[in-house]
């Protein structure tokens, strides 16, 4: 008896400590993913010292009519991208140099770290931020003023003079520019006589703001930054190409956290420079939340009505028992057959007939014929449908038999009971749905690979142009740019810094718009509270 | 003297009452769930501007009897009804009445109160709402009248806009009777209105349907004999969906004619 006991009791030790440690190593999991991708992400953003290295590179040479292979000192200001460049382990390293004015823009150079004879870390050493999004490493020497020779340490303050004949550049270019060359264009279509005096008043007009731009150009073009290269070489840089200057050797902690924010924000703020290497990813965060954004949209009002359908009229039998069976497996199916389907309904079956309706003069031309922003959220839309449709079911039926009779007792019919207490009661139920949605549908990139999302887009899907919201270009997507990054860059380069710090960005997407959404839920759940307990 | 005015000794007997001061006459009126009959032939006249109690055990079939008056019934798939019941003189199982109507003719109270989630003054306005009804000024009247025919207005006018929830389940069940009365119906049906309530709110409730006798028609199921006794004018005992007795309350209390109505008012049965 007291041993029966015994081993019950150890039993259930045992069960307790088995789902304990499962659900450990669930939280284990959760955190390495968390940790790995925040840390590779952040670590993207960090000031990293930067060196200079001597290398002894053979070189295949000629001496007199033999060939022969040379050991030759190269000197280089690098960037060195193994973090543990000093232990022993390291066997090659990767050297990111400057990638201003470079052929091999952004590609590290691999070296033995056998061929390494000198390293140092310069304070003096600068690292040049470009408008383009390159970069150049160089010791700054002096800058070149029109009035005069200025120290390289008042960089600042003639920057902010810089920044304002660039913003007299851009008035002049959009406010009297461009303007006048719409006239001009609009004039020549009408054929206006070139006597005309509105002619050339305009003409007129437009030479003298073309020759003041010409004029402040040249005044741009006179201030230039001088530095030493590692080789000794002087180089004289455009300060109007210039976008910031920071010493990553000399920089306290101070202005590290500030380059490091300057630079989080220049990531999500900024469009891609240099093949995506550079620059920031904000057509891809813009182009991802539309994207989640119209796949809502589209969605609820799909999922809640054939849920009403579903939950309300549809009689007890087989056939929608079956039809709610589908509905679950629809979950099921992989998003790749989803992109499939919709690249041969959607661009190719329903766009091309839209195409032959509305432009039935071109036969070529492919507006909705082709994959775009339309096409890509209505797939998604369609992927979590199921999710919707299950959830808005539970809510509906969630919903007290007590209270659909107060209505029906008051004169309501079957309609206005639905709509008036039913649904605003559902609400909760359904953004759980729409929750789950979200979640699966910013996350999912296997469909929008076929259905217009692109490594780079040109436009925005929102702009100024008429009419506003062009949901027929193709856009950019975070989970694509990671996918593209993943499979193009050398491990080690600059992509995969980014890669993480896109995948950051993608989770912090995904957390944000999620928590939108159960806020919104709570808040209607806690109006209803009292039918839930 | 004041129990000579009560009106246990003034209500007329059932078989003397005229045409004109029937609310609901039931013509053999048989009920079936599936395959089985839930009400037997039951015929029975319910007096006008008369509080008629319906007692019975539980499971006899009283929620039955009176879902039938407001067809609550035909939420049910199965349910199949044989017989009449006539209100204004109509039969309402004609396929040609408009069932909503009946309904805001016919109000329903439930067992536990069933405010809707939104505010005390949505609440009363709701039916009305659904007949199209959005002149402010007349809804503001119709919810002052309605509360304060519920005996609820002292308590709520300052907070008309705050969520019914926030009430008391005692507030809650006088904010449902408002809700029926905002309709001014002609019969107002009580289905077991205090059993989820305390004593002061079912003595607040009583006294309610004691005041609203003068202007409506109503029936009351209840599980309470002595509720049954003090609130109503005239009483049926329903057992096994048999009507076993009806009559003057008066009547049924003290002098059964059944021997099944005096052991289950004597509390020997059910």
């Amino acid at each position: 008896m007291i041993k029966a006991f015994w081993a019950d009791q150890e039993k259930e030790h045992f069960a307790i400590i088995l789902s304990g440690s499962l659900v450990c190593l669930v939280i284990i999991a959760l955190l390495s993913i968390v940790a790995l991708i925040v840390s590779r992400g952040l670590a993207h953003f960090w000031v990293q010292p930067a060196y200079f290295v001597n290398i002894n590179e053979s070189v295949q040479g000629q001496t007199g009519s033999n060939a022969e292979q040379f050991l030759v000192g190269r000197k280089q200001y690098a960037i060195i991208q193994n973090r543990d460049v000093a232990s022993d382990k390291v066997k090659r390293v990767w050297l990111q140099e400057s990638t201003y004015m470079e052929a091999n823009s952004g590609k590290p150079t691999v070296v033995e770290k056998s061929q390494i004879t000198y390293l140092d870390k310069p304070e003096r050493l600068a690292k040049i931020g470009m408008t383009d999004g390159s970069f150049l490493l160089a010791i700054p020497k002096q800058i070149q003023t029109p009035a005069s020779m200025a120290s390289a340490s008042e960089f600042h303050v003639i920057q902010e003079q810089i920044e304002q004949l660039r913003e007299q550049v851009v008035e002049i270019q959009v406010q009297h520019l461009s303007p006048l060359h719409e006239l001009l264009a609009e004039m020549r279509i009408r054929e206006v006589e070139a006597t005309a005096p509105a002619y050339i008043k305009a003409v007129q007009a437009y030479q003298h703001w073309d020759s003041r731009l010409t004029e402040l150009q040249q005044a741009l073009s006179r201030y230039s930054l001088v530095v030493s290269l590692a080789d000794g070489r002087e180089m004289s840089v455009p300060l109007a190409d210039t976008h910031y200057m920071q010493y990553p050797n000399a920089a306290n902690i101070f202005e590290k956290l500030y380059y490091f924010i300057s630079q989080i924000w220049l990531f999500v703020s900024d469009s891609p420079k240099q093949a995506i290497t550079a620059g920031g990813v904000f057509p891809a965060l813009f182009g991802t939340v539309l994207m989640v954004m119209l796949m809502t949209i589209m969605v609820t009002p799909l999922g809640v009505l054939a849920a009403i359908y579903l939950a309300e009229y549809a009689p007890n039998n087989s056939v929608v028992s079956i039809i709610r069976i589908a509905v679950s497996n629809l979950a099921g199916v992989p998003s790749i057959v989803y992109g499939v389907f919709g690249l041969g309904f959607f661009v190719y079956t329903v766009g091309g007939h839209l195409d032959s309706l509305i432009f039935p003069e071109k036969s070529d031309v492919a507006v909705f014929g082709a994959p775009g922003l339309l096409w890509a959220s209505l797939t998604m839309a369609l992927l979590t449908l199921p999710v919707v449709i299950v959830s808005t079911e539970e809510g509906l039926r969630r919903v007290p038999r007590t209270l659909r009779q107060g209505s029906y007792a008051l004169g309501a019919t079957k309609f206005e009971t639905i709509r008036l207490i039913v649904l605003p009661m559902a609400t909760p139920g359904i953004m759980t749905g729409v929750i789950l949605a979200i979640a699966r549908g910013a996350g999912e990139v296997a469909p929008l690979l076929m259905l217009g999302a692109v490594k780079f887009a040109l436009l925005l899907p929102i702009d100024a142009e008429f009419p506003y919201i062009h949901l027929e270009r193709q856009f950019m997507h975070l989970g694509v740019l990671i996918y593209d990054g993943a499979f193009h860059s050398q491990f080690g380069g600059g992509e995969a810094g980014l890669m993480f710090a896109a995948c950051m960005l993608l989770l912090v997407v995904v957390l944000v718009l999620n928590t939108i959404a159960v806020r919104i839920r709570n808040r209607l759940r806690n109006q209803y509270q009292i039918f839930n307990g | 003297m004041d129990a000579l005015d009560s009106p246990l000794f003034t209500v007329p007997k059932l078989n003397s009452l005229a045409k004109s001061d029937i609310a609901i006459e039931v013509n053999d009126l048989a009920l079936y769930f599936g395959q089985r009959k839930v009400l037997h032939e039951i015929s029975m006249r319910i007096p006008k501007n008369k509080v008629t109690a319906i007692i019975g055990p539980s499971g006899c079939g009283k929620s039955t009897l009176i879902g039938c008056f407001n067809r609550l019934n035909d939420l049910h798939q199965d349910c199949r009804i044989e017989g009449q019941v006539i209100i204004g003189e109509r039969n309402i199982f004609h396929h040609k009445q408009n069932v909503p109507e009946l309904r805001t003719k016919v109000g329903m109270v439930f067992q536990r109160p069933n405010p809707f989630p939104v505010s005390v003054y949505e609440n009363v306005v709701y039916g009305l709402r659904i007949k199209g009804i959005s002149d402010r000024r007349l809804l503001d009247n119709v919810v002052e009248n309605a509360l304060i025919k519920a005996a609820l207005w002292d308590e709520v006018k300052d907070n008309l806009f705050d969520s019914a929830l926030l009430l008391s389940t005692g507030q809650q069940q006088r904010l449902v009777i408002a809700r029926a009365l905002a309709l001014e119906p002609e019969i107002l049906i009580l289905d077991e209105p205090t059993s989820a309530l305390d004593p002061i709110s079912t003595l607040l409730i009583e006294e309610l349907i004691n005041d609203l006798r003068s202007q409506f028609t109503v029936i009351i199921v209840t599980h309470n004999l002595q509720q049954a006794a003090r609130v109503s004018d005239y009483t049926a005992f329903l057992h096994q969906g048999e009507l076993i007795e009806y009559s003057d309350t008066d009547t049924i209390f003290t002098l059964p004619a059944q021997q099944q109505t005096e052991a289950y008012i004597t509390g020997r049965y059910g």
